[in-house]
């Protein structure tokens, strides 16, 4: 359970750092997060097999989906080991520099 | 198909609750309604022998050109059912491709704000739907002010919807516009 709390927050931090990522979402239908005792990681749901990581990509200068979810997937990659890693756009977001 | 369950459903409890009714009539001899009269009422009814004479021209071997007619529409109808029930549902999210989701109502908001950044745009209804495959399919219902050219406003939406979603890098499968003139009254932009 810590490891999945201690691992939500690396996907995190790590997703944050993606060019073209405004924020983390937040799920849509239903809240997407990872538990803990006193904590949740919002975004980020650590499964068994799969990692789902629900993104907000900023606009207009960010990159077409698929890519912006490659390079996720690519930053993501060596936390999550064997996961598959599901990305999710939640949302799109002006962001102004 | 839920739909379709919704209304077999409701039709299921509606028999339920009569029958329950009933049941409840018979059980407690309310109203005159005794259960051990029930086998003689019923076989004096005339559903009990339009039944029986049905079912006995069925074991002699003489169904009717009708009854096939039924039973087979019931056999295929039966068939496209399961068909419907066992078909996998669209998926809740629209499908980039390899592990990639983006979520219907930000495709829904990008495609009206687009839409709505059409000069003789005056409002705009967008519905997506996800498809199994990757890609989305889009209804725009667009209002456009009176004096623009219906046909010529409707292509040049299609034109930079279909250019906003390949910025984005969302497969469009199917893209339906409609275009009409707005009511100045209901439109959420009268003037621009």
């Amino acid at each position: 359970m810590h490891d999945d709390l201690e691992l939500a927050r690396a996907v995190r931090d790590a997703t944050l750092r993606v060019k073209g990522v405004a924020a983390l979402g937040k799920g849509k239908m239903a809240e997407a997060a990872t538990y803990g005792p006193n904590e949740k990681v919002l975004g980020v749901v650590i499964g068994v097999d799969a990692v789902q990581v629900n993104v907000v990509a900023s606009y207009p200068d960010g990159l077409p989906a698929p890519q912006l979810a490659e390079r996720v997937r690519d930053n993501i990659a060596r936390l999550v080991s064997n996961r598959r890693i599901n990305v999710v756009v939640e949302d799109l977001a002006e962001v102004r520099a | 198909m839920n739909f379709f369950n919704r209304i077999v459903v409701l039709l299921l409890l509606l028999c339920l609750f009569v029958v329950g009714l009933f049941a409840f009539l018979y059980g407690f001899q309310i109203g005159g309604y005794s259960i051990y009269d029930l086998p003689g009422q019923a076989r004096e009814s005339g559903f009990w022998k339009g039944t029986t004479v049905w079912a006995r021209g069925l074991n002699s071997g003489t169904p009717g050109v009708l009854m096939w007619v039924i039973c087979v529409a019931v056999i295929i109808t039966g068939l496209i059912l399961l068909f419907l029930e066992l078909r996998r549902g669209r998926p809740r999210n629209v499908i980039l491709g390899n592990s990639t989701y983006i979520t219907k109502q930000a495709v829904e908001s990008e495609v009206r704000s687009t839409a709505m950044n059409g000069p003789e745009i005056s409002d705009a209804h967008v519905k997506v739907k996800s498809n199994r495959s990757p890609g989305a399919s889009i209804m725009v219902d667009s209002k456009i002010r009176r004096g623009a050219d219906l046909q010529s406003t409707r292509e040049s939406l299609r034109e930079m919807i279909s250019a906003r979603m390949a910025d984005i890098g969302i497969p469009v499968r199917q893209l339906k516009v409609k275009a009409e003139y707005a009511d100045p009254r209901k439109a959420q932009v009268r003037v621009k």
